[in-house]
């Protein structure tokens, strides 16, 4: 295990923990934190035992979620942290707050890692809390891995219980649902809980996911029935809030989560803030299992339809039955209802008459205005089928649910059902995109930028024209042409990401300021982004096809119908554009050998670093280090490259962005803004 | 006769008639029209009377969703005297004319019929046939007309070795017409939709399902337990002359306890004493094709010994002008939308 640092901070009224400058707990609201971690699980275990529990904490070092279940009827505790000066400062420091709960007779503490523990250990539990820090490195994300989940579900006893803190499931949407998916995968049938903390909503980690799960699921029942002890702030009310995920979450995280099997496939969707939908209020209860599995299949309405093989088959019917229609009686109640229409459409529906026997058949070309009309009224035959819940042998179709979701989105999904991906968002349903999507649904102009790229032929003075229409994340991005562009500390500087180059640009030159060390792990979490979005789009695009062999022609007279062509087509041109880049970044390239960074310089940038002795380093293309003179009299370790006006400003640039990051109380604060004051 | 709407006194005189209807079933029950305007749906009860009689009628459910009018919806109806073709013709053309002003008053496109009858009457003539069915078709129908020997004999082999298989494990089967069950039912329901990826109704509507028609002795749940655990579980519905399987589900982890037949084996011997003629298996794959969706269950199904029966499906009854109406909206919504 690598060493951690550990830093107790006084805040007015309390102290707060961090581990690595990530906030741990705040004294005043860890109460809210830890009892949403202990107590449901408690009593649940409580319910189901009937008898004193066996309890099994994995982290949470600091002594505060063993604290609340020492108060319960736990009879025997273990407590398994990795790291011996969190257990020093919870015996020590923290002693106020979790009551001396490592020192309770009742506890065993091993200072020990998780995963060695559960592979050596052979004893069972009834209740088992997993308290780990934010997975932020693959040491992290490996105890979130199916098999560690197996690991756990073999030490817990029929119907035992196990919660968990998880990441934040409106920030992290993919790595929350990942985590789910992950823990059913290992069949501990989980229930997600958010909670807000205010402490850690101060320090914009949004509000936090835990999850609650059994190897014998959980039914609704048993959470309604749900005591909670009297003196706790977790009241049943705030349990039932809980239990209550935004919808926007589970449609930003569900079609990129996956099952995690090895650490990096967590890691990646960490590190890939996808672009999202817009936030929105709509909340999906967790309380009620059955529509939690339905919003979860991620086919909002998929009830209408038994199983999607038979959509095809009533697509046979449906033509039956259009062959089989009254046409005499149909085209003349057809001709007294459009009288009124401008006579372009009494002449349509004359030469639908016309070719009617031609258009039954399937023998008239597509773009036939006669075909037009038939096509309407097929997609409209579509519509009344499906307005009806109980078609193709529902016996239930709950209308409620229907009524409260409204919009137009769930009301195609007999043909559609798998389009709920990334892509599905206004943003991409006007003639072009304009606009790009980032994280949290925020929509911002898709940005220009004119570079020189490295294969232009020299002397040629050819710049390139590209636009940046796809947020990988926040700070790396897509372009129309098929190029990755990473965008440091969002400063408005941009990298040219490619495998043998990272070439830094400025939006009033086109020459490339500086070739940096192409760096490995960015260019894989790009292409591991780019490879999920790829089969985002494909499934997207596989059902709007099938959708749209129907309903195309009858475009013009549904706005459904328009905005889905244009999603269609534009998805279509995305997925060029990330099978461009992703072609692009596999290139193989003679990179040099990753140069070695001394431990204690800052990156501030792809290879841009702040060295110990404040000195600014470069490395350039071929792995070289560079000293930067970027204050007067530092000394030069490494060979100098002259200042230029533009490396100053985007050193700046990424120093106040650096700052920016860094908390008030990390000492590399004053060194950062003792930088910019040079 | 007379055609009039149906009013809640009419409520035991309906269900008299439709359980005495052969071609009707209990989706068309006063309970089942509670049920789905309980969930939200329009429900026009109407009767044909006869002399003051009543003589025929039907239920007709509709919803209004943002995609339009559905159709008028009639699982298992309309409720005519299929014995005498001519009388039910005529109640048939005065249900058609009445349809159609419920359609002009609504703006239903079309009417969906499904009688539960094996040929297609003459007098459906110009009706369709739907693209979707409101019932499953075919179905499995098993004859409960004899004691538990000849039950037991009319299974295939596999079958009356499962039931006695179950019954040497100690598998326990309990039912309820109340609401006590409805969550075991309901988290086995959930496992087996999961496992065979289709998605199933929440477990309200399964509360509402059974307030409707459990006081009335309409539907009961069946829990088989192993060992006091759930094992598999079912809801049915014993109505007029038929015991329907309508959901079911089973633990993926107690499948070698076979409880789903000692289950089944209950039920059938329940709708007997009920006094069922027949046990709807509710839903099996032609025997052509092999790989319909429904054709592992159907295996299942028939070791029970159930016959094939084919209804004749949904039928359609265009109300063109309604229908031409709808297009010509959208015709003339076209010149001010966008083109592609």
């Amino acid at each position: 295990m690598g060493t951690h640092r550990l830093e107790v901070r006084e805040v007015p009224g309390g102290r707060a923990f961090y581990i690595d400058g990530s906030l741990q707990f705040d004294s005043r609201d860890e109460a809210v934190y830890h009892e949403a971690l202990a107590l449901p699980a408690l009593e649940l275990a409580r319910a189901r035992c009937g008898r004193s529990l066996d309890a099994l904490v994995l982290g949470g070092g600091d002594g505060l979620a063993l604290k609340r279940l020492l108060a319960g009827p736990v009879r025997r505790a273990e407590l398994v942290d990795y790291d011996p000066d969190v257990l020093g400062l919870a015996r020590g420091e923290f002693r106020d707050f979790n009551g001396g709960s490592l020192d309770d007779p009742r506890v065993k503490v091993l200072a020990r890692d998780a995963r060695l523990h559960l592979a050596g250990s052979t004893d069972s539990f009834d209740l088992a809390l997993a308290d780990f820090t934010f997975p932020e490195d693959l040491e992290g994300c490996s105890l979130f891995t199916r098999s560690f989940f197996s690991g756990l579900r073999a030490r817990l006893r029929p119907g035992g219980l196990f919660a968990m803190n998880a990441v934040s499931p409106d920030r992290f949407p993919a790595a929350f649902w990942a985590i789910y998916r992950t823990l059913a995968s290992a069949r501990l049938y989980p229930r997600p809980l958010r909670v807000s903390i205010p402490s850690f909503s101060a320090h914009g980690y949004g509000d936090w996911g835990m999850f609650l799960a059994s190897p014998r699921p959980l039914k609704d029942a048993e959470l309604g029935a749900l005591t909670l002890g009297a003196g706790a702030r977790l009241g049943r009310e705030a349990f039932g809030a809980a239990l209550r995920l935004r919808v926007s979450s589970l449609e930003r995280g569900l079609p990129l989560s996956v099952v995690i099997k090895k650490p990096g496939d967590l890691l990646c969707l960490i590190n890939m803030q996808e672009p999202g939908r817009p936030g929105g209020s709509a909340m999906a209860d967790f309380a009620d299992s059955a529509a939690a599995r339905r919003l979860l299949s991620g086919v909002p309405g998929a009830e209408n339809l038994v199983w999607p093989q038979l959509s095809s088959e009533w697509e046979v019917r449906l033509m039956g039955s259009l062959r089989d229609m009254d046409w005499e009686l149909f085209l003349a109640e057809l001709e007294k209802s459009a009288a009124a229409l401008p006579g372009l459409a009494l002449e349509e529906i004359r030469l639908l008459r016309q070719r009617l026997p031609e258009l039954l058949a399937g023998a008239v070309p597509r773009a036939d205005r006669a075909w037009q009309v038939f096509a309407m009224l097929m997609t409209v035959l579509v519509f009344v089928n499906m307005a009806y819940p109980d078609n193709a042998y529902a016996k239930g179709g709950y209308h409620s649910s229907r009524h409260s979701s409204g919009g137009s989105e769930m009301d195609f999904n007999l043909f559609i059902q798998t389009t709920r991906s990334p892509f599905h968002d206004k943003v991409f349903q006007g003639a072009a995109i304009l606009d790009t999507l980032h994280s949290g649904g925020r929509v911002r102009p898709a940005q220009f930028v004119r570079y020189k790229a490295p294969d232009t032929p020299a002397g040629s003075g050819e710049v390139k024209e590209d636009r940046l229409y796809f947020a990988l994340s926040d700070d790396s991005f897509v372009s129309k042409a098929g190029e990755l562009f990473l965008a440091p500390g969002q400063q408005g500087w941009l990298i040219n990401a490619r495998p043998d180059r990272f070439s830094l640009l400025e939006k009033f030159r086109p020459e490339p300021l500086f070739d940096f060390y192409p760096e490995q792990t960015a260019i894989q979490s790009a292409l591991g982004a780019i490879e999920m979005h790829l089969k985002a789009a494909d499934k997207a695009l596989a059902a709007y096809n099938r959708w749209l062999a129907w309903a195309k022609p009858a475009a013009p007279a549904f706005a459904e119908v328009r905005a889905n062509v244009n999603e269609a087509r534009n998805i279509e041109n995305l997925r060029g554009s990330l099978d461009l880049a992703s072609a692009r970044l596999q290139v193989a390239s003679a990179v040099p050998a990753a140069p070695e960074i001394p431990a204690g310089w800052l990156r501030l940038s792809p290879g841009l670093y702040l060295a110990e002795n404040s000195g600014i380093v470069l490395v350039n293309r071929h792995g070289v280090l560079f000293s930067y003179p970027y204050r007067e009299g530092a000394a030069a370790v490494y060979e100098q490259i002259p200042a230029n006006d533009w490396l100053d400003s985007f050193v700046t640039a990424m120093l106040r962005a650096k700052s920016a990051q860094t908390s008030p109380a990390d000492p590399m604060k004053a060194v950062l803004e003792g930088m910019l004051d040079r | 006769m007379k055609i009039a709407p149906l009013k809640k006194e009419h409520f035991k005189v309906w269900n008299d008639l439709v359980r005495a209807t052969g071609g009707s079933g209990f989706m068309q029950s006063w309970e089942w029209g509670d049920l789905k305007e309980a969930e939200g749906a329009k429900v026009e009860r109407l009767g044909i009377f006869d002399g003051g009689e009543l003589a025929a009628g039907t239920l007709a459910y509709r919803v209004e969703t943002t995609l339009g009018v559905s159709p008028l919806a009639m699982p298992h109806g309309p409720v005519l005297p299929w014995h005498d073709p001519f009388k039910a013709a005529a109640c048939f053309a005065l249900l058609r004319e009445r349809l159609g002003a419920i359609a002009a008053r609504t703006g239903a496109p079309l009417a969906r019929l499904e009688p539960f009858i094996g040929v297609k009457p003459e007098f459906f003539g110009g009706l369709l046939r739907a693209p979707l069915d409101l019932v499953p078709t075919p179905t499995l129908l098993v004859d409960l007309g004899a004691d538990d020997a000849g039950l037991l004999a009319r299974m295939t082999q596999k079958g009356r070795y499962n039931v006695r298989l179950a019954e040497r494990k100690g598998v326990q089967v309990v039912s309820t017409p109340g609401d006590d069950l409805t969550g075991d039912f309901h988290e086995l329901f959930e496992l087996t939709c999961a496992r065979h990826k289709f998605s199933g109704e929440p477990v309200v509507f399964f509360r509402r399902l059974m307030a409707a028609l459990g006081p009335a002795g309409l539907a009961r749940i069946y829990l088989a337990t192993y060992q006091g655990m759930p094992a598999a579980a079912a809801v049915a519905v014993f109505f007029g002359g038929r015991a329907t399987y309508l959901y079911g589900g089973t633990s993926p982890f107690l499948r070698g306890t076979m409880a789903s037949y000692a289950m089944h084996w209950r039920i059938m011997r329940d709708a007997r004493d009920k006094g069922c003629g027949c046990y709807d298996l509710y839903g099996a794959a032609p025997t052509d094709q092999p790989h319909h969706p429904y054709a592992k269950f159907s295996a299942f199904k028939a070791r029970f010994g159930g016959a094939l029966f084919t209804p004749v499906g949904a039928h359609d009854l265009y109300f063109y002008p309604q229908l031409a109406k709808t297009l010509v909206s959208r015709l003339g919504a076209r010149s001010q939308g966008a083109a592609v």
